[in-house]
């Protein structure tokens, strides 16, 4: 582990967020400036607030490395101040969580077995992808894999069924059974 | 009087009590449940509203904010684990209490005070909220400008986390808002040729995704939480005798409750910790706090449930949520085509009135559901966790895609699940979003309609006093904020030298 001797200024990853989002506002500055002037535009024509949100981002931004260098800068002078050869340990941002990643990989899957459900969707129908979904997601969460999970997966998809299409009325997929049908 | 003649019809010639009924009983479940916050019980529903009338839809989430704070009690006293932010403060006595075997006793005073703590903030709703509404009926195009501006500095200023996040934050929700047929000029923006962009983004489909979806992708890296004895748990209410004990703490709490839930970005937990606070410092035991103090338990609770009613009255008086629960409530209001601020008292008086009558009976049902919604909601706590997150995926699933029948806002809601997740790894606040997204329209369309009056002069905003006014106390937030942020940065600097030495 790093001492307080020998600690080094690190680039924060505040830095490479703020460096995100110059980009991001550069993109959505490029779009802005794309937007058509309408004959009904006034002294300020629809593309002005885009733009002038894009030029406020990068300010944020260019604040939010700024910040980020300043606190990191403070850190390593104190630290190397000190010279106690203790162990440094970097201040933690309140409220937010760092996950190493792995832990990012974990919760993205929550969103790729949504993808999978959303192109199953269309050809399973309802009933069969909500099961599936519902399947999936207790196994990712940590169920057992059993006929348990499987009959519950079951009974909710039912639940929602007669929620959804029988309660509310809503037309939810039917999926390529219909068009098997004689 | 008129008002009150308006509710009772309101109530006697719609379903808007069933619905307050419904909204508190789903409100104590998803409240009961760790990581479902009134926020995210309130955005569950969303999608389930768009087919009502307004005032029984507003009224159901209204209830619904209502219920779940008593809600989050319920896991806070029986297995330490605090069902929403709020109840946070409950845990230290309301646990302690569990464990002496008085669990039921904890749970009656929880609910107890809540009631009591709705009712004093419910009766601050209806005296304050129209006058507050009159002084704003003075406001014009630049004032309006203005108002949005301060509500978005303050909440930035307020917010958790440092403020240039939180600025950034309000800047990605007013980008969001801009896109869609812009309703001045008719040009459409950021559409990228997809149809279904056309009318904007669904205030629904953002909260939903920054809300729920990101809820359970942080989800899928905490572990389960504990379980409790059931059949040990009954709810007793305190009697007359010992609520005479208690009538200092909930008076605390539901005096700082309503001063917090006005105030922009303090919401329920501030105001728990802050009653639980001063009613150990005005107590005459203040030695039993932490040990299983009845006080503790009525303060915090008395306390979160009066800001369920007062945080409605910046938004039906000004049109600017003050917490994110209340910007959901206010994306309700929208999305019925009901646009909350000084105007709402004019042309929609049976709304205003039907959910001040909604909001009541939701307060007195939420003592008698509190205990006959006991025994479900401990049963879902009780159910393993991934049945729980996997029902609750399915069931955002299938509401979203009710809205439009489309799985192109089921896209969506994946794309800002994703958006809210990195938020909170980052630490980025989310009510500056939330609250830059609803009132993105209100600031970018009066500052144009204000500019169109000078032919594009922009001294219009500091030759008007009301804006020039305003303006100044957003950018006293601001730097106030600011200034609050260095410093910090500096104390936490000296520390770690401090620390070295």
């Amino acid at each position: 582990m790093e001492t307080q001797s020998d600690v080094r200024f690190q680039i924060p990853r505040d830095v490479w967020l703020g460096l995100g989002g110059i980009v991001f506002a550069g993109a959505y500055w490029w779009k802005a400036a794309r937007i058509p002037i309408s004959p009904l535009d006034g002294a300020v024509n629809a593309a002005a607030i885009p733009m002038a949100l894009a030029y406020a981002m990068v300010l944020f931004s260019t604040i939010l490395i700024l910040r980020a260098i300043a606190i990191e800068m403070m850190f390593v002078r104190a630290a190397k101040a000190a010279r106690t050869g203790k162990a440094a340990a970097r201040p933690k941002e309140a409220g937010a969580h760092y996950f190493s990643p792995r832990e990012h990989l974990r919760a993205a899957g929550v969103i790729g077995i949504g993808i999978i459900y959303l192109l199953l969707l269309p050809r399973l129908g309802y009933v069969l992808s909500i099961t599936a979904l519902f399947f999936a997601m207790s196994v990712y969460m940590g169920a057992k894999v059993g006929a348990y999970t499987a009959a519950l997966a079951v009974g909710i998809a039912v639940f929602f069924y007669f929620l959804f299409v029988q309660i509310l009325g809503i037309p939810l997929p039917a999926g390529i059974w219909v068009s098997l049908l004689p | 009087m008129d008002g009150l003649a308006m509710a009772f019809t309101v109530l006697t010639t719609s379903p808007a009590i069933f619905f307050a009924i419904a909204g508190v009983a789903w409100g104590i479940v998803g409240g009961a449940l760790p990581g479902i916050s009134p926020s995210i019980a309130l955005a569950l529903l969303l999608p389930f509203t768009y087919g009502m009338d307004p005032i029984p839809a507003i009224v159901l989430l209204a209830a619904t904010y209502v219920g779940a704070e008593y809600g989050g009690s319920i896991p806070a006293i029986l297995i330490n684990t605090p069902g929403t932010n709020a109840a946070a403060a409950t845990v230290v006595d309301g646990y302690a209490m569990h464990r002496q075997g008085r669990g039921g006793e904890a749970l009656g005073i929880s609910l107890q005070s809540g009631v009591v703590g709705g009712l004093f903030g419910l009766i601050f709703l209806v005296l304050f909220t129209e006058p507050l509404a009159r002084v704003a009926l003075s406001f014009n195009f630049p004032a309006y400008f203005a108002l949005g501006i301060l509500g978005l500095s303050v909440i930035v200023s307020l917010s958790s986390g440092s403020l240039v996040k939180g600025m950034i934050a309000a800047t990605i929700g007013m980008m969001i808002a801009t896109i869609g047929t812009d309703p001045l000029s008719g040009v459409s923006r950021f559409t990228f040729g997809t149809p279904e962009l056309l009318t904007g983004i669904p205030y629904v489909i953002v909260m939903v995704g920054v809300f729920a979806m990101s809820e359970l992708m942080m989800t899928a890296n905490t572990p389960d939480w504990g379980k409790t004895d059931q059949k040990q748990t009954r709810i007793k209410l305190p009697s007359f005798g010992q609520w005479r004990k208690l009538w200092r703490a909930q008076g605390i709490g539901s005096g700082i409750g309503i001063f917090e839930g006005v105030m922009p970005g303090a919401g329920g937990s501030v105001a728990a910790f802050m009653s639980y606070n001063e009613a150990r410092r005005w107590s005459s035991e203040p030695d039993m706090f932490g040990k299983g103090a009845p006080e503790g338990i009525a303060a915090p609770e008395a306390a979160n449930n009066a800001v369920a009613c007062t945080a409605l009255v910046p938004v039906l008086s000004f049109g600017i949520p003050g917490s994110n629960s209340a910007a959901i409530l206010m994306g309700g209001m929208l999305i019925h085509g009901l646009q909350p601020g000084p105007m709402l008292f004019a042309k929609e008086p049976e709304f205003i009135y039907g959910l001040f009558g909604g909001l009541a009976v939701a307060n007195v049902a939420q003592l008698f559901l509190g205990v006959l919604m006991m025994t479900p909601a401990l049963w879902l706590v009780n159910r393993p966790k991934p049945y729980l997150m996997a029902a609750i995926f399915a069931l955002v699933f299938s509401g979203i895609y009710s809205i439009h029948n489309s799985t192109f806002d089921l896209y969506l809601v994946l794309l800002f699940g994703v958006v809210g997740y990195l938020m909170r790894a980052f630490g980025f606040p989310f009510l500056p979003m939330v609250l830059g997204l609803v009132l993105g329209y209100l600031v970018e369309a009066n500052y144009r309609r204000s500019l169109e009056l000078t032919s594009g002069d922009h001294r219009i905003f500091w030759e008007t006093p009301i804006a020039f006014g305003l303006l100044s106390v957003a950018v006293l937030f601001v730097v106030g904020s600011a200034i609050r942020d260095v410093l910090s940065a500096r104390k936490a600097a000296r520390k770690i030298a401090q620390e070295a030495a």
